[in-house]
């Protein structure tokens, strides 16, 4: 029960800020990055090699999400247009415009027939990959202010926004709860068992909620999260909470206790912010892409 | 250049190789270069030699091809070439039907080649204006001016015409004819009397009155005033001699009697006035002359140039223009007149002369009149009373008095309302009452919740609000005007804040859910001028403020006070129904939900999101009523209720025929009604209408015949009873019109076993309430009869003599598709049919009929127009 913290490998190759870093599915061999830089890489990180780059954004790329069989992925940006992507090709399928502001975040469902974005204009929309028409499928406009993740299970969409809300759309009960956290979300982490949620919010603090009665379990804190989208996420076993936070240091805690794990505070691995912190789903291995253009691959 | 190019590729020299394009031309042109493809004057054998027009296209393109000038690539705008149209009948549209033009056939070539050969050309002559040229210039000879009455213009003009068609001839004058008495009379005023003609006859006819010469208006280029005669000298009364025609010869020397007058004789000074007209030796006022001279003493070097109407260059003059001899005067210049050296302006003389003039003529002072009135002037009465006249008796005419009352105090409660001063005479006198402009509530209440326009003057704001919060509540308003402020200044103010509530009263709610008022209290300092020095109460103010502003952000709703305090949980959680698209739940492979048609209804507008699902909410399977003077728990069951049972595969009536699988029916259910008019249209007539009637007067006969006369009909009918546990269990025939969902008191539940044991029974009691469907049974408590009764003991009677055809037609009806949903359909299609033995030789199932029962309904049946 630690934290990787021995650094592996450094994956540098982005021009600027990494905003997303996204373990391929399976055994997770491969990751996806995408950047202030207009591009979208591909990575072996263990080798810390970079195996493909994908460029058709004109506009930072916020959000990249891997389809289930490794073989599309999706990904959004500050160019309000959704784009999907083959991988080997490393060409666009499509492209679907249709939000008004920058996506922050984009998802697919199982078995990659839907894409979901949630944008800066305050909307999630889901978009039909099978049919050609232009329009979404659906558009949820319940937020006040922009979606800044989203989480797609197999039968739910929970959108977190910087209105304070997490909303969870179960499309089996035909039911939307919205539970408020008063400080604007940032992320969303679901545990494996969907019982819980680990949400991050802006005010430094992370919070795990019990999704049935929507009370908070635990909280975590002594890190600082402020301004930037950064995200916390449990390790493999689901035993610690892991969060990069904006000064450059990777803060774990106790998931059941909510005590920061030593070193408390850790130290700074990275110069600027971590955006993003992803663990491998089954291995001990944790990436974080920082500001500083760099992702880091962690192992112990 | 081909030689040698192949001797060098032959050698093996490389021909882009920079060292053979080298060029040592100094004199002459060089070759083109080597590489250059394309070389003009380079010898092709004659099978290359390509045929091209002057366009540049090939025209040639061989036999296989399409052969000289054929084909796709030159003429026929397409591949296929000609396709031969077929032939479409213009009966119907013989609007889309176009003439082909010429053009439609033609090429570019050929329009190009059009175009250059199109010439304009005026299609008629310019005929309208006569030609004056001879009138000017005075060749009006009576034999040229005889030929042109004869010879008549080749075209006429168009007022010309009209006045041929009214009778009028060329060469007479324009007027209704007159009598010889009359044509004297003006012919002597004109000064040139008729020969006396003593004809009886001439008395006897009516002539035409003369023609009158065109006028010849002249340009006025001297400052002489109108009607001005210029002195004109010795003889002025003289000249009116009447000359013959001909020219004019100069008196002079050397012009015998015998001689012919030649061009240089033709007197120069002749203004070649047409006969008749004054002609004077001598005339002071040159400018005066009204006719222009043709011949002036400058052009006597070539008088030829000038009859012929030539400048003096030999350019030809247009015709029906003269050339000016006498140079068109410039506009004098006048001077000012001069100032006196010792002239002072002052004005007052001038105004006080004219205001005296005024005040001692006018009544109203000049000054005070309005822009207004100034604008529309005076009106008569104004006018009359300026004047002094007297005041006319009548009362004045108003519009005011021809409206009635009411309408006369609408106006006025209308005029209030707009509050738009008067446009008057008299400026109105300071007003003194508080006029408070109206708001309506629904506004103001808008208002009050929306934008704040005052926020950097608070006590503007406060008084804002408290004029909202007046008008919202429409109570008297114990707003006054502040300390220093006028009522007019007041009123302003009033007017000023109805406007802004009209103005900022928050957007429709689809557009402002959109938005978020913000929560944070803007408050803009007000910029003074100069330098700013921070003071000590300033700076108190400001803490003051920002205290202030502090406190607004802690009014919180419960929500964001349950989340500051960390109690996550109910108060941070809402739900809502939210219907995901039927798309999304396909591609989620997850069943859309059902929300029951009460919920749908009820949450659609706090959650706004029901206007994205595509589909009408499923209705709800079951619905539960709880009937509170009864106290009874009453089901309604419903057709739903066969499809969408519990899938417990539980044997019941629902289940008849449709075997182990549960979901079989279910389109059944969702099945949609189609529009009123398609039943309209089918069931509705008129014939079947008063079949009806017909059927209601005396249904013992009419409902016989029926049953009789449409035995295809009564498989159809059955088939309702399959799906329907309702009307199965009770009696087999369903009067659809008549049919509804039946309630059954859950007391009453063994009672209809007993009905189905005994349908006998139940139909002999039914009799006796008439074309009742829905009966009370007095011992069973509500039962379902669904029919009239008497037509029922018929069709029982009918049915027993033929038991094997109703077998049969049991099974037609299982046969075919149940999409037949028991609905309020039309009546008239269904006849009634005999119970089916299958529903007595079923165990009736408890579910089925322990849950239903019959409504008490009122006396009248319902009928079909009922349902349409």
């Amino acid at each position: 029960m630690s934290c990787p913290r021995n650094s592996l490998q450094r994956l540098q190759g982005h021009t600027g800020p990494v905003h997303v870093v996204s373990y391929s599915r399976g055994a997770a061999l491969y990751c996806l990055s995408g950047g202030q830089d207009r591009t979208i890489r591909l990575w072996n990180p263990s080798k810390g090699m970079e195996i493909k780059k994908y460029e058709a954004h004109g506009y930072e790329v916020l959000s990249v999400y891997c389809s289930q069989d490794n073989a599309k992925f999706a990904s959004g940006g500050g160019d309000r247009t959704v784009f999907f992507w083959d991988v080997t090709t490393g060409q666009t399928i499509r492209r679907i415009p249709g939000h008004s502001g920058r996506i922050n975040a984009v998802a697919l469902n199982d078995d990659a027939s839907v894409v979901i974005s949630g944008s800066f204009d305050a909307t999630v929309k889901i978009w039909d990959l099978k049919a050609q028409s232009r329009s979404p499928i659906q558009s949820l406009d319940d937020a006040r202010d922009a979606i800044q993740t989203l989480h797609v299970g197999s039968q739910e969409i929970v959108s977190g926004s910087v209105d304070g809300h997490v909303r969870t759309y179960d499309l089996r009960k035909g039911q939307m709860t919205s539970d408020y956290l008063g400080h604007p979300i940032t992320a969303i982490q679901p545990t494996k068992d969907g019982q819980t949620l680990l949400i991050t919010t802006l005010d430094g603090k992370i919070r795990l909620l019990d999704r049935k009665t929507g009370q908070c379990l635990n909280t975590f804190q002594g890190h600082k999260h402020e301004s930037y989208r950064c995200r916390a996420t449990f390790d493999s076993k689901e035993e610690i909470v892991i969060f990069g936070d904006e000064d450059g240091r990777v803060w774990t805690w106790d998931l059941v206790n909510a005590t920061a794990l030593p070193p408390a505070p850790p130290q700074r691995v990275h110069e600027k912010a971590i955006l993003w912190t992803e663990h491998h789903p089954d291995n001990k291995e944790l990436l974080t892409a920082s500001a500083d253009g760099t992702i880091v691959l962690w192992g112990s | 250049m081909a030689h040698l190019r192949k001797r060098l590729g032959n050698a093996g020299v490389d021909l882009n190789s920079p060292k053979v394009n080298e060029s040592f031309v100094l004199i002459g042109t060089p070759l083109p270069p080597l590489e250059k493809t394309k070389d003009n004057n380079e010898f092709v054998p004659l099978w290359k030699q390509e045929v091209r027009d002057e366009q540049g296209r090939r025209r040639l393109h061989g036999a296989f091809t399409g052969g000289f000038s054929a084909g796709y690539f030159n003429t026929v705008g397409s591949k296929e070439g000609w396709a031969p149209s077929t032939f479409k009948s213009s009966r119907n549209d013989r609007s889309k039907n176009k003439a082909m033009r010429p053009e439609d056939f033609m090429d570019e070539e050929d329009m190009a080649e059009m175009q250059e050969g199109r010439k304009l050309v005026d299609q008629d002559e310019a005929a309208d204006m006569p030609d004056t040229r001879g009138l000017l210039q005075g060749e009006n000879d009576s034999i040229s001016a005889a030929l042109a009455n004869m010879l008549p213009p080749i075209n006429e003009s168009v007022g010309a015409q009209l006045l041929k068609k009214m009778g009028w001839r060329p060469g007479q004058g324009i007027g209704p004819r007159l009598t010889y008495e009359q044509m004297k009379k003006r012919s002597e005023q004109d000064g040139n009397p008729l020969p006396p003609v003593e004809d009886a006859e001439a008395k006897k006819h009516t002539y035409a009155p003369r023609d009158t010469k065109p006028l010849n208006v002249s340009r006025k280029d001297d400052f002489h005033g109108l009607g001005y005669q210029s002195v004109t000298g010795l003889r002025s009364s003289g000249g009116a001699s009447a000359e013959g025609p001909g020219p004019r010869i100069s008196a002079g020397f050397g012009l015998g009697a015998l001689n012919e007058a030649d061009d240089d004789d033709v007197d120069v000074y002749d203004s070649g006035l047409p006969s008749g007209g004054r002609r004077l030796a001598f005339e002071a006022g040159d400018e005066d002359d009204d006719r222009p001279r043709k011949k002036a003493s400058t052009s006597s070097s070539n008088p030829k140039f000038q009859s012929a109407g030539f400048f003096k260059n030999g350019v030809p003059l247009l015709s029906g223009f003269v050339i000016v001899d006498i140079p068109v005067p410039e506009a004098k210049k006048f001077n000012a007149p001069e100032v006196p050296p010792n002239w002072t302006p002052d004005p007052n003389r001038a105004w006080g002369s004219t205001q005296d003039a005024s005040t001692s003529n006018t009544t109203a002072p000049a000054a005070t009149t309005s822009h207004h009135q100034w604008k529309t002037g005076i009106t008569a009465d104004e006018r009359g009373s300026i004047l002094g006249e007297e005041q006319l008796p009548a009362a004045k005419p108003s519009v005011w008095d021809y409206l009635s009352a009411k309408d006369r105090e609408r106006l006025q409660g209308f005029k209030e309302g707009q509050n738009t001063p008067k446009p008057g005479p008299v400026q109105p006198p300071p007003v003194q009452v508080i006029d408070v402009p109206r708001t309506d509530p629904a506004i103001a209440k808008a208002a009050l919740m929306g934008f704040q326009p005052f926020k950097d003057d608070p006590r503007k704001q406060t008084r804002y609000t408290a004029y909202l919060g007046s008008q919202a509540s429409s109570q008297p308003m114990q707003l006054q005007p502040s300390p220093g402020q006028s009522i007019a200044d007041f009123n302003a103010e009033l007017e000023g804040f109805a406007q802004a509530a009209r103005i900022f009263k928050p957007m429709s709610t689809a557009m402002a859910n959109r938005f978020r008022s913000s929560t944070g209290v803007e408050t803009t300092a007000q910029p003074q001028e100069g330098l700013y020095q921070p003071t000590e109460e300033a700076y108190a103010q400001h803490e003051a403020k920002t205290v202030g502003a502090e406190k607004m952000q802690l009014e919180e709703t419960p929500k964001e006070h349950a989340a500051k305090m960390g109690m996550y949980g109910t108060m941070t959680r809402e739900q809502s129904d939210w219907m995901p698209a039927k798309l999304l739940c396909k591609r989620f492979r997850v069943p859309p939900p059902k929300i029951s048609a009460s919920d749908a209804a009820g949450d659609d507008s706090n959650t706004g999101q029901h206007h994205s699902s595509p589909y009408p909410a499923p209705p709800s399977s079951s619905m539960d009523i709880d009937v509170a003077d009864e106290g009874e728990h009453i089901r309604v069951v419903t057709s739903e209720n066969a499809g969408t049972g519990d899938g417990s595969g539980k044997r019941d009536m629902a289940n008849i025929g449709l075997g182990e699988d549960d979901t079989q029916g279910r389109e059944t259910l969702t099945y949609e009604r189609p529009a009123m008019d398609i039943f309209k249209a089918i069931f509705a007539s008129d014939e079947e209408d008063s079949e009806d009637e017909a059927e209601r007067n005396d249904p013992l006969q009419q409902s016989g015949e029926h049953s009789h006369s449409q035995p295809g009909n009564i498989a159809s009918a059955t088939q309702p009873n399959l799906a329907d546990p309702v009307v199965s269990a009770h009696s087999g025939p369903v009067d659809l019109a008549n049919f509804r969902p039946t309630f059954v008191a859950r007391s009453h539940k063994p009672a209809l076993d007993k009905v189905a044991d005994k349908p006998a029974k139940a139909k002999k009691k039914s009799k006796s309430h008439g074309p009742v469907s829905f009966m009370e049974d007095d011992d069973v408590g509500l039962t379902v009869v669904p029919t009239a009764k008497k037509r029922k003991r018929d069709k029982d009677q009918d049915g027993k003599s033929s038991k094997k055809k109703r077998d049969k037609e049991m099974e037609e009806a299982n046969k075919k598709p149940i999409n037949m949903v028991v609905d309020e359909e039309d009546d008239e299609m269904w006849v009634e049919k005999a119970e089916p033995t299958i529903v007595h030789q079923l165990p009736p199932a408890p579910a089925a009929t322990n849950e239903t029962a019959s409504i008490p309904t009122g006396k009248s049946r319902p009928r079909a127009s009922d349902f349409l």
